[in-house]
């Protein structure tokens, strides 16, 4: 059986690249992306550990929350820069930065 | 038992109707907004039916806390929607969908308060803030509110990453979602207890908007569509607190971490961070964002002294704080779309174009300053009483000075409201849905200050029942 | 009449209310309808204190809230103390509403007067509130009214940038205080569970020394502020931009006095604590001397009372922590009435003058006599020359220090007293003798103020006399006190029943004014006759130099050297840039820090995530220390 710290180890660095992708990309889409990986790590890290408990489907059951809630977060992600597309001609996150100080 | 879901499913039930309208009339601006009211007039006189019910459905948990939380999350939905009708008329869209999604964000509240278990709580805070992210953004042609819903979604999106981390080390170290089960197995030494608990710390600090996760909240109280901002800083504030108490109070009790320090630092730096970049502030609206940001500091003092008061201190503070900042954001709203303008010069003279709600306002920025005898006077007072109580002397003293720093930018406000005369001062009519939720926050800010008696007592109900 | 005390702060509520609603329009209608409401509770005031003179005392009080199961009562206590404070504010309040509505006619144009009759009532409010109530919280939220509303009152004339600015740095320097006062309020809280003053006297010997001399440390430091002691009096002589009405109003009788008050009524908190008392008698003896001293330079006549207030209050605290309660009382009582005089007499010639500016006038004697007999009234007794009031009550003053032993204290209280001679009478001279320098056509100002001048500089004349008496009234109260306190208190010395009069003070003390006063008349009203000063009546600079030329001689005169006067102009740079600068400095850095703190906000959402990940990052890193 595989240990679970190799799972911990897998999901702490899917986790490192997600923050990494999300707080340097330019384009909004991949940091899109980015919030997905690190969604992701958590759902292998309940996954991994379900099986080490009796009552583990409770975790598997979370998983499945995270995924839908994901989807949603996804969809709204994406309606916005649409519509941030559309009025400023540019999905370059540098523009977005009319409200500051 | 299923009753006790009763209101949630009420509000669900006319948050459907609501978008159900705009398929016959995209016009009508008023019906959805009825509709709601409706929605939560009835749902609040069936709360009210439930007040010392006791009881569970499934994950679900109905009691004297999650009643009292309820009611607040209820009375700052009508209020949002009072002001919301003024606001809205003159969208060129439809707006059942706004009201739609105050509602299901009101419904994501009420459960959020009702959990005592992960998954429903990590689903219904989800709930709460998926809407509040479209609601950000509501307005589809502003360029600012694009900008607003598009920080708030990556901010929260990114915070709920490290919220599900934390709460994935959690499940791994203990095996349960169950709160109160955690909180018996997780005293353990383990250093991934830590990197957990920081994580949740970050991640749900952010819906507070504790410094330094708090860089979200001047952006998008500026940007958003001004009733969103009052609900966001009324309710979304509101739930924010509510979860940190209910995962930290009751899961993490025992933990053997010291967070109840980095809460007290975190506290120090939120108040004092929010007060002097406040005083910089010419937008009222990016004003009162900071001016939210230091409250949730005074909120966290509380949740550091960890005393019965001090929690109860904590949830009357934010009680108190959604009440003045729904009714300041509500007279914002109204200087937004009479085209006054949101800069504290614009305010000049509100005093002779709106009399009511330059009063409300001038009142407003008073109790937020914490005169006595109004309710931010109150709060404060049992906030820094229950902090000297707990030996937290030095977080009672910056917290006291800080509410001294306050003064300033709240005095601008007012002198502002009274004393600049713009060139020309002439009386601008009063819309009588959005006058009646300020005014109805203006007597709530005045009652709870003259008698704050019954709501300091019925929250210190509430936290007895739910601290260990 | 003592049962319906607790209406007198409630009167004043009915006329705020009237003159609010009475909105932006302009009529004198309401300051008939102020007077009478307060003419009300001064009634009722003086129906209280009848009471208390025939032996009564009233303490009544409601419970607002319980949490806890700690009980957060209201409530009013009229005893010795409260019954005389409560008796000479409505009067002086009165008599200041009266006189405004002569002072304020010329404003009524551009001014709503409404607005400052709705502001002064709600002062009365405030005021009469903290005299009477029953508990420190109580009594907090009346002092923050207070605090309100002058700086609402300061800044009446809110088109005057420099009213603005004054008005928001009295508020905020006071605020400073009140933070330390809401301190102490909490530590009591915390530590004795009770707001209730008696309950707090009962339980003070019991407490611990340490916190007790914290708290009443903390509470001195809201007194510090509101009565303007050093080095929080910077916001005072700022203050002077609102109308004179108003800094009459302020300085004389009320807002400063709250402070002295404030102490008198914790009085049993403090006497168990020889520390605080100590601080309290230091702070006010070493701020009478250095108020004193800079009143001498200043040509601004309300600036020039605005220190001597300062410094007055200095003597008040100065008799509080040397132990006598009886000399601080009776001081603010005379001064009250006293310096509401100057006060209002000095408004009645920048009437007259439409300046504030001492070279300006002059000769006033012949044009104004009423205004100058009652401002000579009121000067005699600032400078405490018998049988005026202030003699009376700045010897026992100087004799409470004097009899404690402490030489510095006494040393300051006299060294103030002369000070407090010469620049009184060096207004007094350069305002009423001589020749007229400005430009204006001064007359005697309407009969409604006149009589209020009348009746004030009667009472400054008269009420040293009721000494004898108030010293039993006061020992009287004192007895009031719980028994271990008061024992306590007597066993370390830090109360002084009784005072032994002292001839050989007494003599110095009038001698050494006397002296100051003869200085002055030589130097001012030798000058008058100067021919240059009457050929160049126009000439305000000429006339400025040759002041200034002439004050050097006078200091040399008096300190005999140029020490002096180095003195005096080290005072005041230090006022003006260190203790002012220390005080703007720390708004200013707040500012700044604001400033710089916000350029973190970039608008760029990366940057706020990697701020996220830099602040869990900290916070792990600090789990990991501990």
């Amino acid at each position: 059986m595989i240990p679970v710290s190799l799972f911990v180890i897998l999901s702490a660095a899917l986790f490192a690249t997600g923050i990494f992708g999300v707080s340097t990309k330019r384009n909004p889409i991949v940091m899109l992306m980015g919030i997905e990986v690190m969604l992701n790590s958590a759902n292998i890290n309940f996954i991994a550990f379900s099986r080490y408990y009796a009552d583990g489907y409770i975790a598997q059951i979370f998983a499945m929350f995270i995924i839908v809630v994901a989807a949603a977060e996804a969809a709204i992600g994406l309606a916005i820069i649409v519509r941030l597309f559309r009025n400023f001609g540019t999905v370059n996150i540098d523009v977005f930065s009319r409200l500051r100080w | 038992m299923i009753e006790i879901v009763f209101p949630e499913a009420v509000i669900s039930l006319f948050a459907f109707l609501a978008v159900f309208t705009t398929v016959f009339s995209k016009e009508d601006k008023d019906m959805p907004a009825y509709l709601s009211l409706a929605g939560i007039i009835l749902a609040l006189i069936y709360l009210w039916t439930l007040k010392d019910v006791s009881s569970q459905f499934f994950t679900f948990v109905f009691d004297y806390y999650a009643w009292v939380m309820k009611l607040i999350f209820l009375s700052v939905a009508f209020l949002v929607v009072l002001i919301s009708m003024n606001y809205l008329r003159d969208y060129d869209d439809s707006v059942g969908e706004f009201y739609a999604l105050i509602l299901i964000a009101t419904v994501g509240m009420m459960v959020v308060v009702s959990a005592r278990e992960l998954i429903t709580l990590y689903v219904a805070f989800e709930t709460a803030s998926l809407s509040s992210y479209a609601l950000a953004a509501y307005f589809r042609k502003d360029k600012m509110s694009n900008e607003a819903g598009f920080k708030y979604l990556f901010f929260g999106a990114f915070s709920s990453g490290l919220i599900l981390y934390g709460l994935s080390l959690i499940y791994g170290l203990t095996g349960t979602t169950e709160l109160t089960a955690i909180s018996k197995i997780l005293s353990i030494d383990n250093p991934l207890v830590f990197l957990a608990l920081g994580m949740l710390i970050a991640g749900f600090g952010y819906k507070i908007s504790a410094v330094p996760f708090h860089q979200w909240t001047p952006d998008v109280y500026q940007g958003a569509p001004t009733s969103v901002t009052a609900f966001l800083s009324a309710g979304s504030k509101a739930m924010g607190l509510a979860i940190f108490i209910q995962v930290f109070v009751i899961g993490l009790y025992s933990a053997n971490v010291d967070w109840k320090m980095v809460i007290a630092f975190v506290a120090i730096l939120t108040m004092t961070l929010g007060n002097i970049v406040a005083l910089w502030q010419q937008n009222v609206k990016r004003m009162l964002a900071y001016s939210s940001i230091a409250h949730a500091g005074y909120a966290m003092i509380g949740l550091a002294a960890l005393s019965p008061l001090g929690v109860a201190a904590s949830l009357f503070h934010i009680l108190t704080h959604a009440l003045m900042k729904a009714g300041a954001f509500g007279v914002l709203a109204f200087t937004a779309f009479k085209g006054i303008g949101e800069t504290v010069e614009d305010l000049g003279g509100l005093w002779k174009k709106a009399p009511i709600l330059a009063l409300a306002m001038t009142i407003f920025m008073f109790s937020l300053a914490g005169f006595p005898p109004l309710g931010g006077f109150w709060s404060k007072y049992w906030l820094f009483t229950s902090a000297v109580g707990s030996g937290l002397w030095l977080l009672a003293l910056i917290g006291v000075i800080n509410s001294v720093i306050s003064v300033f930018y709240y005095a601008r406000v007012i002198r502002a409201i009274y004393v600049i005369e713009p060139p020309k001062a002439v009386r601008i009519g009063q819309p009588v849905e959005l006058t009646l939720a300020v005014v109805v926050c203006l007597i709530g800010v005045l009652v709870i200050g003259f008698y704050p008696q019954p709501f300091i007592e019925a929250l210190l109900n509430a936290v007895n029942l739910i601290l260990p | 009449m003592i049962e319906y005390s607790w209406l007198i702060p409630i009167m004043p509520v009915f006329g705020f209310i009237i003159c609010l609603i009475g909105g932006y329009r302009v009529r004198m209608g309401y300051g008939q309808v102020a007077i009478f409401f307060m003419f009300l509770s001064f009634l009722i005031s003086l129906g209280s204190f009848l009471d208390v003179l025939a032996g009564k005392t009233y303490h009544a009080s409601i419970t607002w809230a319980i949490v806890g199961g700690k009980e957060i009562e209201f409530g009013v206590l009229i005893d010795s103390l409260s019954g005389i404070m409560v008796l000479v504010v409505s009067l002086l309040i009165l008599l200041i509403h009266i006189y405004s509505m002569g002072y304020m006619v010329p404003f009524i144009r551009t001014n709503q007067l409404s607005r400052y009759f709705a502001e002064m009532q709600l002062f009365s409010v405030g005021m009469l509130g903290l005299v009477i109530a029953d508990n420190l919280l109580l009594m907090f939220m009346f002092w923050e009214i207070v605090g309100l509303c002058s700086y609402l009152l300061i800044g009446y004339f809110y088109r005057k940038p420099e009213a603005a600015r004054a008005a928001m740095k009295a508020f905020l320097v006071t605020r400073a205080g009140d933070v330390m006062f809401l301190i102490g309020i909490i530590v009591l809280f915390v530590y004795a569970g009770t707001f209730s003053l008696t309950e707090l006297f009962e339980l003070a010997p019991e407490m611990d020394l340490t916190i007790l001399t914290f708290a009443a440390v903390m509470i001195f430091g809201g007194a510090v502020g509101k009565s303007a002691q050093f080095p929080l009096h910077v916001w005072l002589p700022d203050a002077m931009e609102g109308p004179t009405t108003v800094s009459a109003l302020i300085h004389a009788a009320t807002m400063v006095k709250a402070g002295v008050y404030l102490v008198a009524r914790n009085y049993p908190l403090f006497v168990l604590s020889p520390d605080a008392m100590t601080t309290v008698a230091y702070i006010g003896g070493f701020t009478a001397l250095f108020a004193a001293s800079m009143a001498l330079v200043m040509v601004d006549i309300k600036k020039v009372i605005a220190y001597s207030t300062i410094s007055q209050l200095g003597y008040m605290f100065l008799a509080l922590g040397a132990g006598s309660i009886f000399a601080g009382m009776f001081h603010l009582m005379n001064h009250a009435f006293f310096k509401a005089l100057l006060f209002l007499a000095a408004g009645s010639v920048i009437n007259a003058c439409m300046t504030n500016d001492i070279r300006e006038m002059g000769g006033l004697r012949k044009v104004m006599p009423v205004t100058a007999l009652t401002m000579l009234a009121g000067s005699l007794a600032l400078s405490g020359i018998p049988p005026f009031s202030g003699f009376f009550s700045k010897d026992e003053v100087i004799l409470s220090a004097f009899q404690r032993g402490d030489m510095v204290l006494t040393f300051f209280g006299i060294a103030a007293a002369a000070l407090t001679a010469f620049y009184t009478f060096r207004v007094w001279f350069m305002a009423f003798v001589g020749d007229y320098r400005g430009r204006e056509h001064p007359k005697e100002n309407p009969k409604i103020m006149t009589s209020v001048l009348t009746i004030l500089a009667i009472f400054a004349t008269i009420t040293g006399f009721i000494k004898w008496w108030f010293e039993g009234y006061m020992h009287h109260f004192i007895e009031t006190y719980p028994h271990e306190v008061l024992e306590r208190a007597e066993h370390i010395g830090t109360i002084q029943p009784h005072l032994i009069p002292n001839e050989g003070l007494m003599v110095a003390t009038v001698v050494i004014a006397a002296t100051s006063i003869t200085i002055a008349y030589l130097g001012y009203v030798k000058k008058v006759f100067d021919p240059a000063s009457i050929r160049n009546p126009l000439r305000p600079i000429h006339a400025m130099l040759y002041d200034k030329y002439y004050m050097d001689y006078l200091f040399e005169e008096i300190f005999g050297g140029r020490i002096g006067l180095y003195w005096a102009r080290a005072t005041g740079w230090i006022d003006k840039y260190i203790v002012d600068g220390i005080v703007d400095g720390i708004g200013k850095t707040t500012m700044y820090a604001g400033g710089g703190l916000r350029r973190i906000q970039t608008g760029n959402i990366q940057i706020y995530l990697s701020i996220v990940v830099v602040g869990l990052i900290a916070i792990l890193l600090y789990f990991e220390v501990v």
